[in-house]
């Protein structure tokens, strides 16, 4: 319980700098910056902008899903992988293709249109997964009481594949209100990036803590919703018999118009994205530009990953076992929750907390790589935490009381009897965290010490300056370093419970 | 009255054929038992009758009205069939009185046919259970109110039981059958055990190779079974090679009667029941020399030669198995053609 306090702090840490600050801003000051159109237009930007693309991604997302894994589609595994793909482009990097190809692709209708395409994998996976676990025998009992096919989905499939959609749906929610780099690049204002335009560009760092408040505060049922769908889950079955492998619905006449729908989607999620970018790599190259500052770049960027992503990993450690095998308390419940709530939250006001703190009372780190890895930690632990938890779940506790039985001490018993069994959860979580790390923007532009250039941050400087060819071998980059990853991740997700 | 007509119905599973023109007829307010080896297309069968399946070839009709036949396919939905399947299969975001009301229409969902059907079935006072707070039976006695509160006109089980313990499948199989008689119900029940299909049923099925070997009521077709296969499906058998000559034949155990319809000549294989062989006086019977014998309990297994063959013999001893037995077959015998040489 004590381990997952360190954490558990640092987490708390860009909560107490925003109330601080709001502290000391008082309420006339608060009034002041708040309390005006401005910030009414960026609510509304932020709220609809999070609302379209969740309610689009996630009735895309399902639609796709259902068809991919319940109707006799030719070629489904084909299908479900390039359903999956866009999750391996990184937001900022499939907005640069896009709004390459002219000003509609930007501004609001443009961010709505890119970032759903970004956002269905995040949906489409767990609902796929979800799907495949479903008893297809419910669907039969639904008819034989003489409800038909759409019926019975609505009454019966629906609620059961409901908490997977919406954990999607939650989460493409945290990701629209955190995301800046393709906003910025859209030229979209929400909070995100007004908090960032008022700490870079007007340097009122009063104004940003308190549109972080904002922020926090619209992070807040997401981050709780989020809790209650992963309460006690209601499974009933009397024994684990031969779960039939459910018959494929046959689609008939409707195939064309699916493989039609599902070609578009591709199309439209990986095919222009990829084709632009393909296209800026070779103006690039012809031009004879940035290819050989690549490789500098992709070292720094593993350098700042790699540490963070161990110390993520360490930090997340203690958060799951607090809640996974020692009970449910309500302090590890909150141990629990709270690195959901932050990851709500820009990376900009970690960043920030991070570097006013570092500067007020640890000047040593203060532009160093510790303090990088720390602030990715902080970012990235409910990432570790999700991996950690999926194996931490699969061990009995009887386990560590068999351990104790055996002569093992209580710290013992967890190194020798449960660690071992996580080993693949904190695998998984080290290398997600590595991956997601390396095209970490928004934090890694403000914290990274002076003269260090990532593969985001030179994509990022490049793209300001409108330098689409000099920007895209970074993109290109960036993308197959997430590609590789995600395409492990998905082949996984989708073979589980694969009747082949 | 017959309620429902199975004829000659043919279905293929990765192009191996799983039913090969499965005929069956089930009369009304009959409780009927489909037993049969895993792999046979039992569970097949019963999914084509519920119609979550098409068939290839063939007719289902059920009460008059045709369900499956050529240019015909009535969709699950509107076939009036209640199906309990294996484990229950409760809806699990819904209740107990959400579960069993589920198949009616909203308005009578607040009505009485839920609270009759759960005290008919013993669940008064679950309604607001969710089914993962459920015993094992009570999510069973649950799977069928759920089925039967429509009032189907057919209600099908498949392997209900086979997840259950073995102490609580017999007690919860008889409560559902029960509950079905009670509520005159018509229904095909799925199993693997024959014990099971004996108590439930008033007419059990053996099916073998997508077919209905035999369809007779429990007692006949214990006695007397039409094949070899269906003798072993339906419970110990013993096998005594033996020559038949008109209704009796001549077997190492001595002369046996044969049933009507058995072969009047030549080589065959008789089959008894294991309850026909009894141990009799010295003098009754035949006395034949025992080569090993092996308790187990209720029986002792004992092992004679039969020419170069042994035989083994579940018997009745009440003390250690002697070195001689002497033995009455009881009854007339089953008796199938054997190609020996004679």
């Amino acid at each position: 319980m004590l381990a997952s306090l360190i954490p558990l702090g640092l987490v708390l840490l860009p909560l107490i700098y925003i109330a601080v600050r709001a502290y000391q801003a008082g309420p006339s000051g608060v009034a002041s910056d708040l309390l005006r159109p401005y910030t009414l237009g960026l609510l509304v930007n932020t709220v609809f902008l999070a609302g379209s693309v969740t309610i689009l991604a996630c009735g895309i997302a399902t639609a796709a899903a259902w068809v991919t894994e319940r109707s006799d589609l030719p070629s489904r595994h084909w299908w479900r992988l390039a359903t999956a793909l866009p999750l391996a482009m990184p937001a900022y990097v499939s907005s640069f293709a896009w709004s390459s190809l002219g000003p509609w692709f930007q501004e609001m209708q443009g961010a709505v249109l890119i970032l759903t395409f970004y956002s269905i994998p995040m949906a489409y996976l767990p609902v796929c997964a979800a799907l495949r676990s479903l008893d297809p025998n419910l669907e039969d009992v639904a008819r034989s009481l003489g409800y038909g096919r759409w019926r019975s989905f609505g009454r019966v499939v629906l609620p059961q594949i409901m908490p997977a959609l919406g954990g999607g749906a939650l989460l493409i929610t945290s990701h629209m209100l955190a995301e800046f780099g393709a906003l910025s690049f859209l030229r979209v204002e929400t909070f995100t990036t007004a908090i960032f335009d008022q700490y870079t560009g007007q340097f009122n760092n009063q104004a940003a803590a308190l549109l972080s408040g904002v922020l926090v505060l619209l992070c807040l049922p997401v981050a709780f919703g989020e809790a209650k769908l992963r309460g006690p889950r209601r499974r009933a079955r009397l024994a684990r018999g031969s779960a039939r492998v459910s018959t494929p619905v046959a689609l008939g006449r409707a195939t064309p118009l699916v493989v039609l729908g599902l070609g578009a989607l591709t199309a439209l999620g990986v095919g222009v994205p990829l084709v632009t970018l393909g296209f800026w790599v070779g103006q690039g190259a012809s031009a004879g530009q940035g290819i050989g500052q690549v490789l500098p770049a992709m070292v720094t960027s593993v350098r700042y990953a790699l540490p963070g992503a161990l110390l993520t990993t360490v930090l997340a450690l203690p958060l799951v076992i607090a809640t996974t095998t020692r009970g449910s308390g309500r302090l590890s419940r909150l141990a629990d929750r709270l690195p959901y709530l932050v990851h709500g939250l820009p990376g900009i006001v970690v960043a920030l907390t991070a570097v006013s703190v570092a500067i007020r009372w640890v000047p040593a780190i203060y532009q160093s790589t510790l303090l990088v890895a720390v602030v990715y930690a902080v970012l990235f632990l409910p990432l570790a935490q999700s991996s950690i938890r999926a194996s931490a779940e699969l061990v009995p506790g009887e386990l560590e009381d068999v351990a104790r039985s055996l002569g093992k001490g209580r710290f013992a018993a967890f190194v020798y009897a449960t660690l071992p069994n996580l080993a693949p959860g904190l695998g998984a979580a080290l290398a997600l965290a590595c991956l997601q790390l390396m095209r970490e923007l928004t934090a890694t532009l403000l914290l990274a010490p002076a003269g260090s250039s990532t593969l985001a941050t030179e994509f990022w400087n490049y793209t300001s300056d409108r330098a689409y060819a000099a920007a895209a071998p970074f993109a290109a980059v960036l993308v197959l370093v997430s590609g590789i990853p995600v395409y492990l991740f998905t082949i996984k997700v989708l073979r589980t419970g694969d009747p082949r | 009255m017959t309620l429902l007509h199975v004829d000659e119905v043919w279905k293929r599973r990765a192009d191996r054929p799983v039913l090969r023109g499965a005929t069956l007829e089930v009369p009304a307010q009959a409780i009927v038992a489909l037993l049969g080896p895993s792999g046979c297309g039992k569970t097949t069968l019963l999914r084509l009758i519920a119609g979550f399946e098409e068939a290839e070839q063939g007719e289902i009709t059920l009460d008059g009205r045709q369900l499956q036949g050529p240019g015909t396919y009535v969709p699950a939905e509107r076939r009036r069939i209640g199906y309990v399947p294996q484990e229950g299969t409760l809806f699990p975001h819904l209740t107990v009185a959400g579960n069993v009301g589920f198949g009616l229409k909203r308005s009578e969902r607040r009505g009485p046919r839920v609270t009759e059907a759960l005290a008919l079935t013993g669940l008064s006072g679950f309604e607001a259970r969710y089914p993962h707070q459920l015993s094992g039976g009570q999510q069973q006695r649950t799977a069928l109110a759920r089925a039967i509160v429509p009032q189907p006109a057919l209600v099908l089980l498949d392997e209900p039981f086979a997840g259950l313990d073995l102490a609580l499948r017999r007690s919860v199989c008889a409560d559902v059958v029960a509950l079905l008689r009670q509520n005159r119900s018509t229904a095909i029940l799925v199993t693997h055990d024959p014990q099971e299909a004996f108590i439930s049923a008033d007419i059990v099925m053996v099916m073998q190779d997508g077919r209905i070997a035999q369809s007779a009521p429990p007692q006949e077709l214990y006695r007397r079974p039409v094949t070899p296969e269906v003798a072993r499906l339906t419970g110990a058998a013993v096998m005594l090679p033996g020559q038949a000559q008109g209704d009796t034949a001549t077997t190492p155990l001595g002369p046996v009667s044969l049933h009507p319809g058995t072969p009047d000549s030549g080589p065959v294989d008789v089959m008894l029941r294991p309850d026909q062989l009894v141990c009799a006086q010295p003098g009754d019977g035949m006395a034949v020399p025992v080569s090993g014998a092996a308790f187990r309990g209720d029986h002792t297994v004992v092992t004679i030669m039969c020419g170069d063959a042994p035989l083994e013999l579940p018997l009745r001893l009440v003390s250690a198995a002697p070195d001689l037995v002497h033995l009455r077959i009881d009854g007339a015998c089953m008796a199938y053609q054997a190609d020996r040489d004679a």
